[in-house]
């Protein structure tokens, strides 16, 4: 995938961190992330993998935008209610830079749709608000050996993790960066979130934001912290939230990195 | 007796009362499915909740050990998004 024309200008800022540089800004460019829900956490996730030029973008949603969404998902302007999320969020990151490829789907993930969304894919994010979902996305990239980005709010807190990335996963993605992510030989991977949450909680335990509530700054921290990590799997950064699960307290501002291990029990 | 610290995660925190508080114990060790024991009698709503247990910020088994001076935290799952 070629660069953009303009690209010395537009990525100067980042061109110039010795960890992006020019190979980290084509390993950028030639990614492919799908990002499966344009919500709270969606809409930033978006909004900064297009700023940082991420080339392809393939955007998971059935809904369209509501009055209501405007509070946090800040990819919306009024006259997107009654579009298609997908649509308004295609709009918005073409306005941005039309040389990005931008793929919508207008449907939820299913366990019909999964696999083949995924194989279109180096990297997920979960930007979904419900369990069955999640737990969707945590059993189709194990099988499918696709790393994928978690997230999820509660109120004024959130929850951040790198599940089922290739062990070890730095130094070869660097080394082979000049080749397709996807191409680079699976071997052992990361925790997931069935390591965390074996199984998901009944019908009603957890609210959602829609019944417990949430202010739309919480959801673009959270959703910034979620696309920090992506672009740093691209990048190849050390440092990802591989084996931990990160928790953010907005009231507090305190963040707090829980470890996971593979012994710790599965019920 | 020993004092651990607990520090309670997203709706756990409304069953707590406090997302911080610590707990009087008899002894100098018990072992994690103890200690759920205990909370269900203090928070018997937490009975029956999903959520994980991590002692030092480490997610821990039952059978695990909670002694004096830990920090221990009640991790749920969070679904928005």
């Amino acid at each position: 995938m070629e660069m953009e024309p303009d690209f010395l200008d537009r990525y100067q800022r980042q061109l110039s961190l010795p960890e992006v540089g020019l190979g980290g800004q084509r390993a950028l460019r030639a990614a492919r992330v799908l990002v499966i829900g344009i919500g709270g956490l969606g809409c930033p996730v978006v909004q900064y993998l297009t700023a940082a030029g991420v080339g392809n973008l393939i955007l998971v949603d059935a809904d369209r935008v509501s009055l209501g969404n405007l509070q946090r998902q800040i990819l919306f302007a009024l006259k997107d209610v009654g579009s298609f999320k997908v649509d308004a969020a295609r709009d918005f990151i073409l306005k941005q830079n039309d040389k990005i490829a931008v793929t919508v789907y207008k449907e939820m993930l299913s366990a019909e749709n999964a696999n083949a969304l995924l194989a279109l894919a180096d990297i997920v994010v979960d930007c979904t608000d419900n369990f069955a979902a999640r737990y969707l996305i945590n059993d189709a990239c194990a099988l499918a050996n696709k790393p994928w980005v978690y997230a999820s709010i509660a109120k004024f807190e959130g929850q951040v993790a790198v599940f089922n990335d290739r062990m070890p996963n730095l130094e070869v993605r660097i080394q082979e960066r000049s080749h397709p992510i996807d191409s680079i030989e699976t071997s052992v991977r990361s925790l997931n979130y069935r390591d965390v949450f074996p199984n998901p909680p009944g019908d009603g335990e957890i609210q959602n934001c829609a019944e417990a509530g949430v202010l739309g700054a919480l959801a673009g921290i959270v959703g910034s912290i979620q696309a920090m990590e992506v672009l740093k799997w691209i990048l190849g950064l050390k440092g990802l939230l591989v084996n931990q699960l990160l928790t953010y307290n907005a009231i507090h501002h305190s963040m707090v990195k829980f470890q996971l291990d593979e012994n710790s029990d599965r019920k | 007796m020993m004092t651990v610290q607990l520090m309670s995660y997203g709706a756990l925190t409304d069953i707590t009362g406090a997302n911080s508080f610590e707990l009087e114990i008899s002894g100098e060790k018990i072992s994690v499915a103890e200690l759920k024991l205990m909370l269900f009698s203090q928070f018997p709503a937490l009975e029956g909740k999903t959520f994980r247990i991590a002692v030092n910020q480490r997610f821990v088994s039952d059978e695990s050990d909670v002694k004096a001076g830990v920090q221990i935290a009640l991790m749920p799952p969070f679904s928005g998004g």
